[in-house]
This record gives structure tokens, C-alpha cells and sequence, in this order.
């Protein structure tokens, strides 16, 4: 298994219980679904996605125009607010992208427990963005 | 493959149709299967109008897992 901070398969970890773990105070609050606000956000909490920030913007006002179509705009914002809600809180972050990286595991237990994981995150990011 | 509970049956059916062609485009992109020793593609979306899905490829164990499904009415 690759990395030190992931969980051994069959020995489920109390945060997978939990929504975020206490303690974990986030970075910055939770951003206005807008351009400006997420672009700010995204600029401060994982400034390396920028470029795929820009990128996806465009394709979103692109295939909106050739829709005719607010959802990709729509769809834009919540994916991106999802996106800083995981990583406007570095341990949460952290674990999703542990789960990624424990896809690549030969163990499918390991790889079981790695979906459940970054399953539970992106679902608890996305009902934040919500308001849930 | 794994459906959110509560989707109504519009949205249900462009998962299932979403989903079936991940599916086979996945399995023309990752040919080595459950032999696949490469970098797992991690966290994607796509988008299908009023949709979008969040899913992984568990790409050694040949399967789309679906854990997020959006979808604007």
C-alpha cells in the first residue's frame, strides 16, 4: 500500500464516521458561488489548480453558448465550490487524495475502502455547497 | 456501478446512460484491466445537460463507481 496515512483495509477509522474531523479548522469560510469569490478561494487554497480553474471556465461558457444552456455554468460553480470545500481544509485534502492514490493498490479491500472514503468527502463537499 | 439514493427517473435514466458509456469508453482507455500498474485517474466529472456525475475508475477491478450525482431541475 502506498503512503504512511491511510487506513489498513478492515480497520475502519473513526473519521469515517465523522463529517470533519474536530479540530479541523478550515483555511477560509466557504466562498459565494461566483466567479470572483471562488476564484479568489481556489487562488488561496490550491493555487495549482488555477490554470484548470481558468480552462474549465471556459469550456462552461463555451458549451453553455453552444447549448444555449445555463447548466454548464451551473454545474461549473458547484464543482468548484465542492473543489474548495475539500481543500480549504488541508487534512480532508489530504485523505482524499490518499484515496486516490489507493486506487492504484493491488488489495481490493484497500481499493473498497478508498472509494468509500473519497465518496463520503466529495459527498459531505458537495452538501456544503448546498448548504446542507 | 453505485447510484445516489433519491434521484427521480429522468435523472435516473441519463445516469444509467452516463454511466454505461464511462463504462466502455474506460475499458477502451485502460486495456491492461485488472492488470493495470499505471497512475489511477482519480476524481473526474462529466457533465450531460441538466447532470453531472462524480466518479472514480477502479481501474484493476474494471469498474465505474459513481459517488456524486448532481443534477439541476
Amino acid at each position: 500500500m502506498r503512503g504512511t496515512d491511510y487506513p489498513v483495509a478492515g480497520r475502519e477509522p473513526d473519521w469515517m464516521t465523522a463529517e470533519y474531523p474536530q479540530g479541523d479548522e478550515p483555511l477560509i469560510p466557504m466562498p459565494a458561488l461566483s466567479l470572483p469569490a471562488l476564484r479568489q478561494a481556489v487562488a488561496t487554497v490550491t493555487p495549482s489548480r488555477l490554470p484548470e480553474f481558468f480552462q474549465e471556465i471556459q469550456d462552461a461558457f463555451t458549451q453553455a453558448g453552444e447549448e444555449d444552456s445555463v447548466f454548464p455554468i451551473r454545474h461549473f460553480y458547484q464543482r468548484w465550490g465542492a473543489a474548495v470545500a475539500i481543500e480549504r481544509r488541508p487534512s480532508v485534502a489530504a485523505r482524499l487524495h490518499a484515496a486516490e492514490r489507493a486506487l492504484a493498490d493491488p488489495d481490493p479491500a484497500v481499493r473498497d475502502l478508498a472509494v468509500r472514503e473519497a465518496a463520503e468527502i466529495v459527498q459531505a463537499a458537495y452538501r456544503e455547497v448546498a448548504g446542507g | 456501478m453505485t447510484y445516489s439514493t433519491g434521484c427521480h427517473l429522468p435523472a435516473l435514466t441519463t445516469v444509467g446512460q452516463v454511466a454505461e458509456e464511462l463504462t466502455v469508453r474506460e475499458s477502451m482507455i485502460f486495456l491492461d484491466g485488472r492488470e493495470f500498474t499505471g497512475e489511477p485517474p482519480g476524481l473526474r466529472t462529466v457533465q450531460r445537460g441538466q447532470l453531472m456525475l462524480v466518479y472514480l475508475t477502479d481501474v484493476r477491478s474494471e469498474r465505474v463507481v459513481i459517488i456524486q450525482v448532481n443534477w439541476i431541475s
